[in-house]
């Protein structure tokens, strides 16, 4: 599906279980490889990054689909940041 | 090669390798699903002959696969002639 990059801005951002990651502020792309690269989301739920920064890039390759909302997966690494915390992650 | 931002690029003047000036960026079109890069959305300068390009309304597309360098300006090589 062919979109225009501006129309992404501002999309809410979720992981594939429900989980809100923030809105996208801005997109990374790769001028040489012509890819998208990531995807610059701000306003980020600070559980999944306890970041202290304005935002963080999600690398293209986890990003499942982009439609109304943008889905991503629940990466491995983002998991164990919640279960060090001692939360209960299904 | 470094990562640049899609706000950066937006407005940024796009100049033939000719030294032409063809436009300004005003979006960029790419497939959501691969990720890939297809064009760039330019509004051309009036006095610009855009017979050469792919129209998408009052402006024009420039294929990525035309780019050449990306720094304070854009600079394209048109494969035609």
């Amino acid at each position: 599906m062919r979109v225009e990059v501006t129309s992404l801005y501002g999309l809410d951002v979720y992981t594939d279980t429900g989980i809100y990651v923030g809105k996208v502020k801005d997109v990374a792309i790769d001028i040489k490889e012509r890819k998208i690269a990531g995807i610059a989301v701000g306003n980020v739920n600070k559980d999944l990054f306890p970041v202290e920064g304005k935002g963080v890039i999600i690398p293209h390759r986890w990003v499942l689909a982009i439609g109304d909302i943008i889905l991503i997966k629940q990466v491995e690494r983002l998991r164990r940041k919640k279960e060090e915390r001692g939360e209960r992650v299904e | 090669m470094r990562k640049i931002f899609t706000q950066k690029l937006l407005d940024m003047k796009v100049i033939d390798v000719d030294g032409s000036e063809i436009g300004r960026v005003k979006n960029i079109i790419a497939d959501v699903r691969t990720g890939m890069l297809t064009d760039l959305v330019v509004k051309p300068e009036v006095e610009l002959d855009t017979s050469a390009f792919k129209k998408d309304g009052e402006f024009i597309l420039v294929p990525f696969a035309h780019i050449r360098a990306v720094g304070d300006i854009i600079t394209v090589e048109q494969r035609k002639k």
